[in-house]
């Protein structure tokens, strides 16, 4: 397909008919995702030549893709349902509330870590709906609380919910975890430091930044070393989720040899959760099996006994009119049985219900109950998210099978030249922002940002891992977060005021980042 | 004061999205068949179930 201005905006009308549907009309994602769907299936028909056949397998390969990444979603809702139903969220939060006195460690603590360790569990706008109200409780601004949480958090979005936007950037763009999962972390590792700063001033302006700054240094430093560590052993599921936790541990250190005379708070205090007394280790237990799961299945004999065990279907080799083609492949977006997140979380969610059902060793009656409500919520939060999730992976797919991608990267590349890695992670950080999803950003975008790595002759794997970081940072402006942030808080009709206050240190944040990737192109830190 | 009902398509609203996601459910394994075969009919009824699918969010969601 030539290269030509009509033809390059007929190859982005269908994310442009996606982005101004959710900006200027208001569409849901599921909507929006559908529409531009059917506006992609026409062109590619209609201008690209792409048969019935191309597309019919577009479509199955977009929900090959989804089903993957749908999994993870469906499994980590339900494991936070259980154990927001059984109250242990509140146990596991008061322990959080009474390391520290002081205000700024108070606000790192809850709105930088411990926003990102639940980020590593659930995500979807569940760490600010959950943090931002404690915060409030606790004394701080509504304001400060939610735009704290939204900047904090925003930098462990690819690698939390065991990791489907870091599966979702793999799987599109074809690049192994063991080669992407280092990068990412490696360029995260600005995001966190700058998320840190960033925190920093929203509670207290410059004097919030000098008074935190070694804090952020050393807190900082020991979550980009879990993040990267986690990635290089090859347990990126659960990188967010240990780096978060290292944060924690590190700042509550911290905060317990800076107390002045203060006595010891005890973190095992039960807390009353409605209907009984709940210590902070059964209220995390379901947290620790995720854990032990995790590790269990990455033993190095066990992963290779387990690892034929595995789904996927194979696509043949297609081509459309215009000459482009398709390679075949075998076992696209294959599911481990055996080590895909979901099951670990299912597991998980089971013992959780287990453990918190359990009365004096005998199993209450709640257990099925706990289960049944769980499940419900999950179906009614999921259903949505899936519509949505479906009709923009299958978008994707069919733009990407067309070769529409690909002449918009050769568009995007002959427009930007060699500073294309300062814009890459703001494309991402767009695509969150429409989407409301870096999952679903990482699945619009990420083709795109390796084509166009690779047409500049730059580094796929470093641009695609821009595209991820960007995008996370993006859930800082991600209308649907932040308004899930100010309902949860009671200042709802605010979050002009919120994106406001937001936006510029996402926008600060991310053009540190394409800096930072400009700088490992130029010295072709990571090869293509 | 009688309060005003929610619309036909709010009380519908997750009823809609259900058999979406149904309808993807039954439209996966056809489109992956009839893509993978090259046979028109089933090319066709994919085409049908996955269309009236995404058809379904944009009438239910406002």
């Amino acid at each position: 397909m030539p290269l030509n201005i009509l033809n390059w905006t007929l190859a982005l009308s269908p994310v442009l008919v996606l982005l101004g549907g959710i900006l200027l009309r208001g569409w849901k994602t599921s909507k929006a995702g559908a529409f531009s769907w059917f506006v992609a299936v026409f062109i590619a028909w209609r201008f690209f030549n792409c048969d019935a056949r191309l597309l019919a397998l577009a479509n199955s390969k977009g929900m090959s893709l989804a089903l993957y990444v749908l999994l993870i979603i469906w499994s980590a809702i339900f494991l936070y349902n259980v154990v927001e139903g059984a109250g242990a969220i509140k146990v596991i939060s008061g322990a959080m509330q009474r390391v520290s006195e002081d205000g700024l460690v108070q606000c790192l603590l809850l709105a930088w870590c411990f926003s990102s360790l639940l980020q590593g569990i659930a995500g979807f706008g569940v760490p600010v709906a959950v943090v931002a109200p404690i915060m409030v409780e606790m004394g701080f601004n509504p304001a400060i609380a939610v735009s704290a949480c939204l900047v904090g958090h925003s930098w462990s979005i690819s690698f939390g919910s065991m990791g489907s936007s870091y599966n979702s950037i793999q799987l599109v763009t074809g690049i192994p975890g063991e080669v992407i999962g280092p990068c990412m972390a490696m360029v995260f590792s600005v995001a966190i430091f700058s998320t840190g700063f960033a925190v920093s001033h929203i509670y207290a302006g410059a004097k919030g930044l000098k008074k935190g700054l070694p804090l952020v240094l050393l807190v900082g430093t020991v979550m980009s070393f879990a993040l990267w560590f986690m990635n290089r052993i090859g347990i990126a599921q659960l990188a967010t989720l240990m780096a978060g936790a290292g944060g924690c541990l590190v700042l509550g250190v911290w905060a317990l040899i800076h107390r002045e005379g203060q006595s010891c708070p005890k973190l095992g205090r039960a807390v009353e959760t409605g209907e009984t007394e709940m210590v902070f280790g059964r209220a995390a237990s379901p947290y620790f099996a995720v854990i032990f799961l995790t590790l269990f299945s990455q033993l190095p004999g066990l992963k290779k006994a387990l690892a034929p065990y595995s789904i996927g279907l194979d696509y043949p080799a297609v081509q459309t009119g215009m000459g482009y083609a398709v390679a075949a492949i075998a076992k696209y977006s294959k599911i481990q049985l055996f080590s895909h997140p979901a099951p670990i979380l299912f597991l998980s969610a089971l013992f959780g219900c287990w453990v918190y059902g359990r009365k004096k060793g005998a199993l209450s009656r709640g257990y099925g109950k706990m289960m049944a409500d769980s499940a419900r919520a999950t179906v009614q939060k999921c259903v949505p998210t899936t519509v949505g999730i479906v009709t923009m992976v299958m978008m994707a797919l069919v733009m990407s099978d067309s070769g529409m991608t690909n002449l918009i990267a050769r568009g995007v590349a002959g427009l930007f030249g060699k500073i294309y890695p300062i814009a890459s992670p703001f494309v991402g950080a767009l695509g969150t922002f429409i989407t409301g999803s870096n999952t679903n950003s990482n699945i619009m975008f990420g083709v795109l940002q390796y084509d166009t790595a690779l047409l500049l002759g730059e580094s796929g794997v470093l641009l695609a891992a821009a595209q991820s970081v960007g995008g996370s940072l993006g859930v800082s402006i991600s209308p649907s977060t932040i308004m899930m942030g100010t309902s949860n808080v009671g200042i709802g009709g605010r979050e002009s005021e919120i994106m406001g206050k937001t936006i510029r240190y996402c926008l600060a944040s991310i053009a540190l980042v394409g800096v930072f990737v400009w700088i490992l192109a130029k010295y072709r830190v990571y090869g293509q | 004061m009688e309060l005003k009902k929610p619309g036909w398509r709010k009380r519908n609203r997750m009823r809609f999205l259900k058999i979406s996601s149904a309808l993807f459910v039954l439209g996966f394994p056809l489109a992956h068949y009839g893509g993978t075969r090259d046979s028109g009919s089933i090319l066709a009824i994919s085409f049908a179930i996955i269309g009236l699918a995404c058809l379904l969010p944009i009438i239910a969601e406002k």
